[in-house]
């Protein structure tokens, strides 16, 4: 089953059309780029998907299930997890709070949410997210004392405690040292390895060529190429939107 | 999706710096809570000074009322003002239920938490979309109306207020002739918003409303639902606030619509927790320990002619709390703390 599907996508603000009826598709395992200019809607078009805006048309199905316009909570419980440009990450918490947040909501009511801890098996679940991108020492650490690049590995963390279908990652080697680059693009191949659908926007073409397997490049709010990384090097109309004629 | 097990447990992680969802009642922190409660029984008892107990029913008031807001206010962020609505609700149910219908102020206090509680959420419902000083602004508002709805409605005494009858029950009706057990009540009422405090700040609950209060769009991308534990956490603050506005009114007797539903109420109640530390348990009972009986005691140096000085000083409290130290006295302890165990080389302070 297609982990997502996008069709026909429109959202405009005023007379700007930021997203022109954009189509995508994410199949389970696999990372597909989004790429293109700033201001091209990029942004825009993750958060119509993701809940965090209302489409103005078109569709989008989650694992075969229409979600278009559910708001980012369903949507989370259902499946789809989406990290932001900036952290989302919540500094007073601890690292292991941090990830902790991202349980399963399921099945909590008014007395549990008040009075209830997390169970051991599932703060021993929090601890082992820890443990797969590497910062199980930090876990009793406030989150807001780690450096940005450890601050991603934690938000991964949690992304990875959500079990997703569905992972928008929207930017995440900005602003992180290359040594730590190289720490998060494992982790970013190994969600599409368990299975997950991820939908990669990214800025720096290494690490798009690395990791994707299929690429969409937007300008002005339309896709204006698809195809492989090697086909969109050598496309005029990519060539022309980034670098102008 | 699975990961890897890992072949060691989260129990074996050094607890470096222990965030409050992490955190168990140390021996110290029993102690201190104990120590505490020991000589707030033996108080009464101990001394009998009218105008001294009268003071300590008010300080014990307005630590619970600050608990209370602390849950909107501290925890989650939200600067609610309009804690004095859900305060006159409490007052007007319990006297109501005796003046209007012969029942007991309990049953009173009882409606007066449903009726706050569903206010709170309707409330909630129409303005937690808003953030930070809209909310503010919002909530003001509404404990203003609610002045001027109070005072149109004429079966409860309107703007002349209403007064309770004298009954000889006394725990049926919650009237005793001498303050000491009011004392007692507003103490086991501070208890238990205590307890509930304390469980809040380190049960998930605690947990959601820190991570809505930083940033509540990431909260929600993470399946918190947002709206839902903001609107929770107000008709908790309202819940707690309307039983001390239930109590209130069996102590004082007499209530009208300008006296509970006053705005200084909700901004004394702010001033509180602000300088006690917000979002800290210890900051509400610390800042109404220090501001209540100062202002008391200034009104009653100063008289008539003296009138406001108390005002004047909270206000001046404010400025000097967000000036220098806006985490609260609780705020400055954690940090001299925290200085200390460095100086003595101790584990958790070496981040």
């Amino acid at each position: 089953m297609t982990a997502l599907v996008v069709k026909h996508l429109k959202k405009a603000f005023g007379g700007t059309r930021a997203v022109d009826d954009i189509s995508l598709t994410v199949q389970p395992g696999q990372i597909v780029g989004l790429l293109g200019p700033n201001g091209s809607g990029k942004t825009t078009l993750v958060n119509c998907i993701s809940g965090a805006l209302r489409p103005d048309e078109g569709q989008v199905e989650l694992l075969g299930r229409p979600v278009t316009g559910l708001n980012p909570e369903t949507l989370s419980e259902r499946g789809l997890v989406r990290t932001f440009q900036t952290l989302n990450i919540f500094p007073e918490i601890s690292c292991l709070g941090n990830v902790l947040l991202a349980q399963r909501k399921t099945g909590e009511n008014i007395l549990s949410t008040i009075t209830g801890r997390s169970s051991r098996a599932i703060t021993e679940r929090a601890y082992e997210c820890l443990v797969h991108v590497g910062m199980e020492k930090f876990a009793y650490r406030l989150a807001g004392g780690l450096s940005y690049g450890q601050q991603r590995l934690i938000e991964f963390a949690a992304t990875f405690m959500r079990n997703p279908s569905v992972v928008i990652l929207d930017e995440p080697t900005a602003g992180v040292n290359p040594a730590m680059i190289e720490a998060l693009l494992p982790r970013i191949k190994e969600l599409a390895r368990v299975g997950a659908g991820i939908l990669l926007i990214e800025h720096n073409m290494k690490v798009a060529s690395y990791l994707c397997d299929t690429s969409y490049v937007m300008n002005f709010g339309a896709v204006i190429f698809k195809g492989s990384m090697e086909e969109l090097r050598n496309d005029p109309k990519v060539i022309d939107a980034y670098f102008g004629r | 999706m699975t990961i890897q097990k890992s072949t060691t447990s989260v129990e074996n992680v050094k607890r470096e710096v222990i965030a409050p969802e992490h955190r168990r009642f140390s021996r110290t922190e029993w102690i201190t809570y104990l120590g505490l409660l020991v000589v707030l029984l033996l108080f009464p008892i101990v001394i009998t000074e009218p105008f001294v107990l009268t003071v300590a029913i008010l300080t014990l008031m307005y630590a619970t009322l600050a608990l209370g807001w602390n849950f909107t206010g501290g925890l989650m962020g939200l600067p609610l003002f309009c804690s004095a609505l859900f305060f006159g609700l409490g007052a007007y149910a319990a006297m109501t239920a005796d003046t209007n219908f012969g029942l007991s102020p309990w049953i009173g206090l009882v409606i007066g938490v449903l009726t706050s509680m569903a206010v709170a959420w309707i409330l909630g419902a129409l303005t937690l979309r808003l953030d930070g000083h809209y909310f503010g602004v919002a909530t003001f508002v509404v404990g203003a109306i609610a002045i001027a709805i109070f005072n149109n409605i004429s079966s409860i005494g309107g703007v002349q207020g209403m007064s309770a009858p004298i009954h000889d029950s006394e725990l049926y009706y919650m009237q005793w002739q001498q303050p000491r057990p009011y004392y007692y009540l507003f103490l086991g009422l501070l208890v238990l918003s205590v307890m509930l405090s304390e469980t809040i700040h380190r049960g998930r609950l605690g947990l959601y409303l820190r991570a809505i209060k930083h940033n509540a769009l990431g909260a929600a991308h993470l399946g918190v639902r947002v709206t839902r534990y903001r609107i929770f956490a107000l008709m908790i603050s309202a819940g707690v606030t309307s039983v001390a506005g239930s109590l209130y009114a069996s102590y004082v007797l007499f209530i009208d619509p300008t006296t509970v539903f006053a705005p200084e109420i909700s901004v004394q109640i702010v001033i509180i927790a602000l300088l006690g530390g917000l979002g800290y348990t210890a900051g509400a009972l610390i800042g109404a320990a220090i501001l209540i009986p100062l202002g008391q005691y200034l009104n009653a140096a100063l008289g008539f002619s003296g009138q406001g000085w108390n005002l004047a000083i909270f206000g001046l409290a404010v400025i000097l709390i967000v000036i220098f130290r806006p985490t609260g006295i609780v705020g400055v302890l954690e940090d001299a703390c925290r200085l200390r165990e460095e100086k003595a080389g101790h584990p958790e302070a070496r981040e």
